[in-house]
């Protein structure tokens, strides 16, 4: 049988606008997908530290408050440094368009905007 | 009857329309009275806006205190104005300073002046204010926990200034517990927390008399997933406990509720919102008249600044987001609020733009000189389905409100997670109202436009927190540490005690100290609660 995907959900920073992340993680636990939600105030340390700890193949981090670019270089830098080119990152939230190929040219999977339904969120995660 | 019953978001059913027998029940003397009459349900003043427009206090603040500055000007030269023909002021602050925490703090790494301004130091107060008198203005400090270090930072200025204390002007939310559960901050645990808020409230009453220093905050609750009701008992509950730790600290209740003011939100269903604030206003006064037993009247006045809802906006075809505004900004003229800051257009996908906060401002300016809604207060009121759904939204308020009482309060109602739990569910149902397409969203999962119709963002400068670092490290240098150290260590010794701490944060302010020097001291003396992250199930 093919493995259940597992997703670590999780803000990094100070942004405390949880409202919408965690409606993804009910409905992601929901269908199927085994969510560790890690919640507010993290530090790229921790969120790459307990992914490596739950052996998953998604981080998602959602971020309202601006902070993505650098979010992006720490992170991904963090996972490059600890050899984890496996696990997929997405990013959701308020992130202005143009941003975007930045965001995915630093690696960055997928970047879900504003009014995404959730399905297709659980579907790139499902199939991906 | 047609196949489908209907609700608003609070779960009232409704009819299909509503007559003479629905308000049948209604003694209007007793339970609803002409506007400017106890229960004011119908509004605070008897001539509405006649006397006094509400104030435009566009929320704001990004970037170097100097470019927040500069917007400010820009609203100012728009015609965003106070009562009184004052300058109106309100910010935002980033998630650092929500946080306690100052620009080169590790954890600020990502959102320095990012989500709103910062204001780490008197000098960082000064270049916000430059060009404005503090005499003459009304300024509105988005932030809790750190509030009245914030406020203290701003008498610290008025003093430098030789402005007096009783001239300054408008409010810090000062709310010690909402951030717990939406826009989450790491300040201190509840008991602390209030300790700290009640200190702000008592002591501002006698030194600064005409500043508000506590905000009834509804408006966080509700962006964060609550439904009317919730927003309008989450709120009030609070608050209760918030006056019950200054009459203990020794302030009488007409000392300090004419300080309270209400945050309020707009969202779409446009009868429910207008109903919710009318039955909001009678709650509100029959606890401040009965249950504290206020003597002045205008202790029971429901004062309301409200704003419209950000997360009603939508990132697909943010013109369309100046409709919505619109709708809401009518609405909340319409329920007579005092102060109101309309989002722009384009905040589901950036801070706003210089464009889109003028047209934001300039609704505002249309209601109130073309709609004709300043002539009468109230117009609603007499409205069959209005009145009704005024009398079901106040069951459902007291509802919520006799729950947390017979949870032990506030206090305990939040730390059993009912709060958050709450919140979580209303969200989530509100989520997959849209996801099921029970709840049509133009643009998003109904008329959706295939081409791009997206507008350009708001770009930050991106030395922001760079500069903000030069700028504390030149601070450290130059002032006198050693009087620094010594204020931070008085601080710390009198956190526990009952004494004030708000005479210390002024003296250290005046000193070079930062907010964030003094919240670490409070920190290392109270501790940092933490978030819950509950989720609905």
């Amino acid at each position: 049988m093919k493995r259940k995907k597992r997703i670590l959900l999780s803000k990094i920073g100070l942004d405390g606008h949880d409202r919408g992340i965690k409606i993804l993680a009910k409905k992601m636990s929901d269908a199927g997908v085994e969510v560790v939600y890690l919640g507010l105030f993290q530090t790229v340390e921790s969120v790459v530290s307990t992914a490596i700890q739950e052996d998953v193949d998604y981080v998602g981090i959602s971020i309202l408050d601006g902070g993505q670019t650098l979010i992006a270089e720490d992170l991904m830098g963090e996972l490059k440094a600890h050899n984890l080119d496996n696990i997929k990152v997405i990013f959701g939230g308020i992130i202005p368009e143009r941003e975007r190929p930045v965001l995915q040219e630093m690696g960055v999977k997928e970047v879900f905007g504003p009014g995404t339904p959730i399905e297709k969120i659980i579907d790139a995660v499902r199939e991906g | 009857m047609s196949d489908e019953m209907r609700y608003t978001t609070s779960e009232i059913p409704l009819k299909e329309f509503y007559e003479p027998d629905d308000v049948r029940d209604i003694d209007y003397d007793r339970e609803c009275g002409n506007p400017g009459h106890y229960p004011f349900v119908r509004g605070i003043f008897p001539a509405g806006y006649r006397k006094f427009v509400w104030q435009n206090s566009m929320i704001s603040g990004y970037g170097l205190p100097e470019e927040a500055n500069q917007r400010q000007k820009y609203l100012r030269e728009k015609g965003a104005s106070g009562y009184g023909g004052k300058d109106s002021i309100n910010f935002a602050f980033d998630n650092p300073c929500q946080n306690g925490y100052d620009c080169d703090h590790p954890l600020s790494k990502y959102e320095v002046g990012t989500g709103g301004i910062f204001i780490n130091t008197i000098e960082d107060a000064e270049k916000l204010f430059d060009g404005f008198r503090l005499d003459r203005l009304n300024v509105g400090f988005i932030i809790d926990t750190p509030g009245p270090i914030i406020l203290a930072i701003y008498v610290a200025l008025a003093d430098k200034l030789g402005i007096p204390r009783d001239k300054l002007r408008g409010i810090v939310c000062n709310s010690p517990w909402r951030r717990y559960f939406t826009g989450t901050a790491l300040t201190f645990p509840p008991k602390h927390a209030l300790r700290v808020a009640a200190d702000c409230i008592t002591w501002a009453a006698k030194e600064v008399p005409n500043f508000n220093t506590y905000s009834v905050n509804g408006y966080d609750i509700r962006e964060g997933g609550a439904t009317a009701a919730q927003e309008m008992a989450f709120a009030i509950a609070p608050t209760i406990e918030v006056i019950q730790a200054c009459q203990a600290l020794g302030a009488e209740v007409d000392d300090i509720v004419p300080a309270f003011n209400f945050f309020l939100g707009f969202h779409n269903d446009f009868f429910e919102e207008v109903a919710k604030i009318r039955a909001g206003r009678k709650v509100w006064a029959h606890i401040i008249k009965e249950r504290f037993n206020a003597e002045d009247l205008k202790s029971s006045w429901m004062k309301i600044h409200l704003q419209t809802s950000g997360s009603t906006l939508t990132a697909q075809e943010p013109l369309n987001n100046i409709a919505r505004v619109a709708i809401q900004a009518l609405g909340a003229v319409m329920a007579g609020i005092q102060s109101m800051s309309s989002d722009s257009y384009d905040e589901a996908v950036s801070l706003p733009t210089e464009e889109a906060v003028r047209v934001a401002l300039k609704t505002q300016k249309i209601i109130e000189h073309e709609s004709g809604l300043t002539n009468v207060a109230d117009p609603l009121g007499g409205s069959y389905y209005m009145e009704h759904l005024t009398t079901e939204m106040e069951k459902k308020i007291w509802g919520y409100l006799d729950k947390i009482e017979d949870m032990g309060g506030y206090l305990s109602a939040l730390e059993s997670g009912f709060i958050e739990k709450e919140l979580a569910i209303s969200a989530l149902k509100y989520q997959e109202e849209i996801e099921q397409k029970k709840r049509i969203i133009v643009g998003v999962n109904e008329y959706v436009e295939e081409e791009d119709v997206s507008v350009a963002p708001f770009e930050y400068n991106p030395r922001i927190r760079e500069v903000a670092s030069e700028r504390l490290s030149e601070l450290r240098r130059k002032r006198d540490n050693k009087k620094v150290d010594k204020i931070l260590e008085h601080l710390k010794q009198t956190a526990s005690s009952d004494l004030s701490l708000m005479p210390i944060y002024i003296d250290a302010a005046k000193a070079g100290a930062t907010m964030g020097e003094m919240m670490k001291a409070l920190k290392d003396v109270f501790g940092i609660y933490e978030p819950q992250n509950i989720l609905a199930s």
